[in-house]
């Protein structure tokens, strides 16, 4: 009797305890962030580096363009440049000579002026073979900077130099009409060298970070979340509205939807779930637009029978990439008909690429294949991934079905499809391709035969001579010509093949403002930025309107 | 005593040696390297930084470089993380993973033995049969499809608790639930097994004989004995629960040191892995050690000295 009693007494007490617990817990109400305007935003995975020479990977290049700011800054509303520590600027007539006045007021978090000489050591240190930053190639566009940085020249011949303190000459290779895009990414912002050369390895650390964007990091917490505040010296600190970002750190897709939808973020970007993409398509709230990347597949034309070009042919023309997209994919990808996205201002493809199963069986037989089932069984390569299988599976069964194409497909992890990749052990390898600046040079660059970027083992002569003369054209026409030229003979010898082209996609609470593309208006008229680089400068909160969002969602 | 915990600690290094060894090796033989991305770095800046992490020398001597600023203490940098250092990022992430997982496993322990005892001693009635299906439940649903549905009725839907995210006594509740589930199923199912056995033991049947009240033979003669079984499948659970958990961490986006045991490998953060491969060794030893110990304590049959 007495052993019930107590084995009930406890039951009945734990049972109390959990009740009350539950009963406790009442609904969250909004976060007091006590008046402040703070932003809550998905940042996806961890930044690997917060030094804008070394910056990899978009969650790193988010915080970073925050929290720096170059010459120039881009223009959120649609990609374009605007004065950033440079006030004005003149270019020369042959249009290599740049001079930059920097404004007077621009200053670093410590207090110190922002100067002519920063850009210089920032430069000259991007293009430093100690530094080892894989953005070194960006900055190839300055004097003699290719010579530098394989040391055949001196770190002090680069084309930049500090006339005074706040005048700063940039030397150009070739003119470029992209220059003013380059200017506004993040490798191009000034870093702090008392503090870089102080800190060595450590200096991002928040602690010791010294920046001069229009916010500043002050806690940095390894895969839970980055925060910064607003700037209090940076020049133009009237017109930055928010207080504070916090930069959450999350790499699952699900996870960042939860938060998003649990009105923990404000602004969700990098990624969504795509098992969700059905009802989260008709949500006003999601915003998909075009992005400077491409989906493509590469073809190891080192084999055979992908050494063939009309091989080669008879697979783009046998594909049906907008059902790919449009009914197997849905998450709002834009099947590609070239390798250059179409949203590229200054650019238009002059050739296109076609679909159509009968030209493609007849290219087949006339590349020696009359009967496809015998060819060898050819296999497709992709980094382990579910979209990526996805399209391979299709791919696949779409060249079995409509050319007898027999391909397999097999997945490999990360590193070792890579590995794979570089050394030309594949057939058809699955790969993607996310522009660094808003010209048709950084695609174009995939194939050229000194590239480091080119798997395909494909070298032309022809296309090479137009890819390196393209650098040397001063004339925007022109130019542009030989653009097309080049991406024609892409076109017509398809070492690659295009499928489809990116959208960014993010899911904005209607109280955050300022945000470009702020609606589907915008995407229709093109008011975004293509790079989708996440900058807060000019975005602000209604906190009215987040009260009355938070009261109705409850 | 305390001779016997030093032999056993001294026993310990040359099997971390071992551990150290292998898994060198093996991260070493995998394809690519921590420096290759789909933009591919240029040679000569690749050179730069593998020159930089002296990984341009030998193998051999690349490992015995490890091994000396192992000795020394130093898990050394980490190739992923430019700015951190293993120690730090385990320094960091280790407390998170220890909180939670300690949690998890006190509740899974507590309330596990609980429920397992009550079972055992309402053998075939409503309440053995309800919490045996429960614990059935516990053990097969994984946490992978648990933490999400609790996340979405919780934190979405009621909107009690938040989803995801690290900072508050609030964040702790889920992951810790969640981690918990399995442990405390597995827990009652044995807790269950064993009381049933030791209650039908003699010196059970000896004590309710002596006529002593049913509440002390459960609480001072039977409850030590029943729980051996328990703290034997504990002591190694514990040291991998408290290393944390990448599905967990996934899912509710906690910054605790599981994911790098993943992330480090597919990333070949090969000092990473070292880190986090030695950190969890060590754990498994010291719980193992902490097991026998425990052992000498619960049963008297059992001692700790050397054979003779």
């Amino acid at each position: 009797m007495k052993r019930k009693s107590f084995f009930t007494g406890l039951s009945i007490a734990i049972f109390v305890i959990t009740l009350c617990c539950f009963i406790s817990c009442s609904k969250r109400s909004m976060p007091d962030d006590g008046g402040k305007m703070i932003l809550h935003s998905i940042n996806g995975a961890e930044a690997a580096t917060l030094d804008p020479t070394l910056r990899e990977g978009s969650p790193g290049t988010s915080i970073l363009g925050n929290i720096f700011e170059g010459l120039l800054r881009v223009d959120t509303s649609n990609g374009g440049y605007l004065p950033g520590v440079a006030e004005k600027w003149k270019v020369s007539p042959d249009g290599k000579t740049y001079t930059f006045f920097l404004r007077s007021n621009a200053k670093w978090t410590n207090g110190e002026a922002v100067t002519a000489q920063d850009f210089v050591y920032s430069y000259r240190r991007a293009l430093d073979p100690k530094v080892a930053s894989q953005n070194a190639s960006l900055f190839f566009i300055l004097e003699n900077a290719p010579e530098v940085f394989k040391q055949e020249k001196t770190l002090e011949s680069l084309g930049v130099k500090a006339l005074d303190e706040s005048t700063l000459e940039l030397k150009l290779q070739n003119p470029a009409g992209y220059f003013f895009n380059l200017l506004t990414l993040v490798p191009f912002c000034p870093i702090p060298q008392e503090t870089v050369e102080k800190y060595k390895d450590q200096w991002t650390k928040p602690e010791n970070i010294v920046s001069n964007g229009p916010f500043k990091i002050v806690k940095r917490v390894l895969n839970d979340k980055t925060i910064a505040v607003k700037n209090p010296l940076y020049w133009g600190k009237d017109e930055v509205k928010l207080d504070q970002i916090i930069f959450y750190t999350t790499d699952d897709n699900n996870t960042k939807l939860r938060l998003f939808e649990s009105n923990l973020a404000d602004f969700h970007t990098r990624g969504i779930a795509s098992s969700a993409y059905p009802q989260i398509k008709k949500h006003p709230e999601w915003r998909g637009y075009p992005y400077l990347s491409v989906y493509y597949y590469l073809f190891n034309t080192q084999k055979e029978p992908l050494n063939n070009p009309k091989f080669r042919q008879a697979i783009s023309l046998a594909l049906d990439r907008k059902s790919l997209t449009d009914k197997v994919l849905q998450v709002g990808y834009i099947p590609a008909y070239s390798l250059i996205p179409p949203e590229v201002r200054s650019y238009e493809p002059s050739a296109l690429l076609t679909e159509d199963v009968k030209e493609a069986k007849r290219l087949l037989a006339e590349a020696g294949y009359p009967d496809p089932t015998k060819v060898r069984k050819l296999t497709v390569l992709y980094n382990t991934n579910e979209r990526h299988r996805q399209v391979a599976q299709v791919i696949a069964h779409r060249l079995k079905t409509v050319l007898g194409l027999d391909i397999a497909i097999e997945n490999a992890e990360w590193k070792t499809y890579l590995d794979r990749r570089r050394h030309g052990d594949y057939d058809i390898a699955r790969a993607g391709w996310i522009g660094d600046f808003e010209d048709p040079s950084t695609f174009l660059d995939l194939v050229y035969t000194k590239s480091q970027y080119n798997d395909t083992g494909w070298s032309n002569a022809q296309y090479d001579t137009l890819f390196e003369s393209i650098h040397n054209m001063t004339d925007a026409k022109e130019r542009l010509h030989i653009q097309q030229r080049a991406e024609k003979i892409i076109v017509e010898n398809l070492p690659l093949l295009p499928i489809y082209f990116y959208i960014a996609d993010v899911m904005v609470k209607p109280y955050v403002k300022n945000l470009y593309p702020r609606n589907q208006d915008d995407i229709k008229n093109r008011k975004y930025d293509i790079l989708s680089r996440d900058i807060f400068r000019d975005v602000y909160i209604d906190l009215e309107e987040k009260k009355k969002y938070w009261e109705q969602s409850n | 005593m305390l001779g016997y915990i030093i032999r056993r600690v001294l026993g310990m290094i040359p099997v971390l040696l071992i551990i150290i060894t292998i898994t060198f090796f093996l991260m070493r033989s995998a394809p690519g390297g921590p420096f290759d991305s789909e933009k591919t770095i240029p040679d000569e800046v690749r050179k730069n930084i593998e020159a930089k992490y002296h990984l341009d020398e030998p193998v051999y001597q690349q490992y015995l470089r490890y091994v000396w600023s192992i000795v020394q203490g130093d898990l050394g940098p980490s190739y992923k993380y430019s700015d951190r250092t293993v120690n730090s990022i385990i320094g960091e992430s280790f407390p998170v993973s220890f909180q939670i997982g300690f949690l998890a496993m006190f509740i899974a322990v507590t309330f596990g033995t609980y429920l397992g005892f009550i079972a055992a001693l309402k053998q075939n009635t409503v309440i053995d049969y309800t919490l045996m299906s429960f614990a059935i439940v516990g053990i097969s649903v994984p946490n992978m499809v648990l933490g999400p549905i609790l996340a979405v009725i919780v934190g979405v839907y009621l909107k009690w608790l938040p989803v995801a995210g690290w900072g508050s006594w609030e964040h702790y509740i889920l992951p810790v639930i969640t981690l918990s589930c399995y442990y405390l199923a597995i827990v009652a199912r044995i807790a269950r097994g064993s009381m049933l056995e030791v209650i039908r033991q003699e010196y059970i049947q000896t004590a309710r004989s002596k006529g002593l009240p049913e509440r002390v033979i459960l609480l001072r003669h039977a409850l030590k004995g029943a729980l051996l079984p328990i703290v034997s499948y504990c002591g190694p659970a514990s040291a991998f629960i408290i290393t944390g958990s990448i599905v967990i961490e996934q899912i509710f986006s906690i910054p605790g040191v599981g994911r790098y045991f993943v992330q480090g490998a597919t990333d070949r953060d090969y000092t990473l892995v070292m880190g986090t491969v030695i950190l969890v060794s060590i754990l498994v030893m010291v719980f193992n050690l902490l097991v026998d110990i425990a052992y000498c304590f619960l049963d008297p049959r059992i001692k700790l000295h050397e054979k003779k």
